[in-house]
């Protein structure tokens, strides 16, 4: 809990949550009327960030916008997860002809970069924040089943479950009680550092127009609205990006701080190895 | 009827070289071994029907052990448990026989799951095989069995790292026996301990044999643990059991391998110098021609390099594999 990255990183986070969840309370204005008389106006006392091309107070819309993105990153998350893990957890420990057809299928996923892939998922389903979710959902929880797979084979050769079989516990029983609470904590850091990048997917995919539809607000799709002003408004896009940013980079040193945290033999701080460790995990 | 039997029992590992290449590992090599009977509860165990498997590093006993506890699934050969065969039974059909035959580990530290407290460690077994005992049975009867092995019965809330190594050795014991099976297979139970406590272990398996009318198949490099606690020896080589002999006529080995390992035994009489085996045990994915141990043996004849030496009985409860015997 000392480590000051850490802290900083949870306490973005939590300015994050706290302020887009409390969007309606916070928010001074409301972020879909259109009101073309206050078009780009400047930071003012009636609108701390000013207006967008279409006179919508820009604070208001990154609060709601953030919303969007934080709800469905985190949706995507916890689906990916669940699906994910009990892959990994099967296809490990029963082996055979389930992890075999389990994992080609995992292949082909892996085969085509992420990004693309939930391209054309979404242009196949047609736009639309729900059918980005099921995308990113479905090229996602791949990661989350090798991962799991790969700790369940090491796990099973260990002692506690020969022991657990020998005590007669069925292979439900032994995946439940004592591989999935043995997965779970790095599981928890890879799903943190995972938020920030499903953050910048989301946003990507609605930069590109298949997200987030107008005239809802979100982050990747102010910066695509507000693309035509780049030279002579640049604060348009200047704060939907850095509130991507400044996500992304919290959720990344959330996640760093949590793997130091669950997991203490895995230093991942560069510095740390020059010492001690004589350079040995320079690469990794 | 024999209480577990195996014929000709094979166990392979396949180690990737490369691309295509796959290596054989042949760990266990063609193993014929019959228990014995099963005790019951009117003939008192006087440790006349304890087993030892010893060996080198290698030699395959570990992995033998995990074949006759049906962790490991043989490659070849069948294993009959009271005349039936259970090679080839999935987990679930294999409860009756888990309830008869219990292992432990070298390891007891890594065998209990650090995540669960004692209570939940040792009502693994009672749930799975008594699941008729309500939660207060239950912990009664862990309460008991902890007493048993020489434990605290108060201490069933903590986990296993507030205890000490040899209370841990106490505690995996406990898990394995607190279903009372008939054998209870201890994979190097006693090694890597100080002496006494592995005295105190020894003592506890001789008590805990009495009073459960139990067996231990002890396997392990350590030769005097094994001799005090057991009646029987079997010498694993590189995968195969090259002699089985009685205990007590120990000073009759009759296969080099045995004698020289005899010989190898360090003693506190100043006077008595070890005597090592030069060489290695074979690279088990390249065994030799003919005897596996004809490379170091001081006797080996032209046949020893040709053919495989059956293992067949010399003289009553005594059986050698060996082209001289």
């Amino acid at each position: 809990m000392r480590d000051p990255l850490f802290l900083a990183g949870l306490i973005m986070i939590l300015l994050i949550f706290i302020a887009t969840m409390a969007a309606p309370l916070l928010a001074p204005h409301d972020p879909l009327p259109v009101s073309l008389p206050e078009r780009l106006q400047p930071a003012g006392d009636d609108y701390p960030l000013g207006t967008d091309s279409l006179g919508r107070c820009l604070l208001t819309r990154l609060l709601y916008g953030g919303r969007v993105t934080l709800q469905y990153s985190l949706s995507v998350l916890v689906i990916i997860v669940l699906i994910g893990v009990p892959v990994g957890l099967v296809a490990g420990y029963l082996g055979g002809l389930v992890d075999g057809l389990l994992m080609r299928l995992a292949d082909i996923v892996l085969a085509f970069p992420n990004l693309i892939l939930a391209l054309v998922v979404t242009g196949i389903l047609g736009p639309g924040l729900l059918n980005v979710l099921i995308a990113l959902a479905l090229v996602s929880w791949v990661q989350y089943a090798r991962v799991v797979r790969g700790m369940v084979l090491s796990l099973k050769q260990k002692e506690f479950v020969l022991a657990a079989r020998a005590a007669g516990t069925s292979p439900a029983g032994i995946i439940w009680d004592h591989l999935l609470p043995n997965v779970l904590p790095p599981v928890v850091v890879m799903a943190t550092l995972n938020l920030g990048r499903l953050v910048l997917a989301i946003s990507t995919l609605s930069f590109l127009g298949l997200g987030a539809q107008p005239p809802d607000p979100e982050w990747g799709a102010m910066i695509n609205e507000a693309r035509n002003y780049i030279v002579s408004q640049p604060q348009l896009m200047l704060y939907p990006g850095t509130a991507i940013a400044f996500t992304v980079l919290g959720f990344n040193l959330l996640g760093d701080g949590l793997r130091d945290v669950l997991d203490p033999q895995e230093f991942s701080r560069p510095w740390i190895h020059s010492f001690g460790k004589g350079g040995q995990k320079a690469s990794a | 009827m024999s209480l577990l039997c195996g014929q000709k029992l094979i166990k392979n590992y396949y180690v990737s070289k490369g691309w295509w290449q796959k290596e054989e590992v042949q760990a266990v090599r063609g193993v014929d071994l019959d228990l014995g009977l099963e005790l019951n509860h009117l003939s008192c165990n006087d440790r006349n029907n304890n087993i030892g498997l010893v060996g080198e590093s290698g030699s395959g006993k570990s992995t033998l052990a995990r074949l006759i506890s049906r962790l490991e699934k043989p490659s070849r050969g069948s294993l009959h448990f009271r005349g039936k065969e259970i090679s080839n039974l999935p987990e679930k059909e294999l409860l009756f026989f888990r309830k008869r035959v219990q292992i432990i580990f070298q390891d007891a530290a890594a065998s209990l799951n650090p995540r669960h407290s004692v209570e939940k460690i040792l009502s693994e077994p009672v749930r799975n095989f008594y699941p008729e005992f309500s939660r207060s049975e239950r912990r009664e009867k862990i309460i008991e069995i902890m007493e048993q092995v020489g434990l605290s019965g108060k201490d069933y809330r903590c986990f296993p790292h507030e205890f000490s190594g040899g209370q841990k050795r106490r505690l995996a014991i406990a898990r394995a026996v607190i279903v009372y099976p008939s054998l209870l297979i201890c994979d190097e139970a006693t090694s890597g301990l100080d002496v006494s406590l592995q005295g105190q272990l020894l003592n506890l398996f001789l008590e805990l044999g009495e009073k459960f009318a139990m067996n231990y198949l002890l396997v392990s490099h350590d030769l005097p643990a094994v001799r005090y606690l057991c009646s029987r020896i079997l010498v694993m080589y590189a995968g195969m059991i090259v002699e089985d002999f009685s205990a007590k006529e120990q000073h009759s080995p009759v296969h080099p391998y045995t004698r020289a390992l005899l010989k190898s035994e360090p003693s506190l009489d100043s006077s008595f110098s070890p005597q090592f085996l030069p060489g290695e045990p074979p690279d088990p994915s390249a065994h030799p021609t003919g005897c596996s141990f004809h490379p170091r043996c001081f006797e080996r004849r032209d046949i020893c390099m040709e053919a495989i030496p059956e293992l067949k009985e010399t003289s009553e409860r005594h059986r050698v594999a060996c082209h001289l015997a």
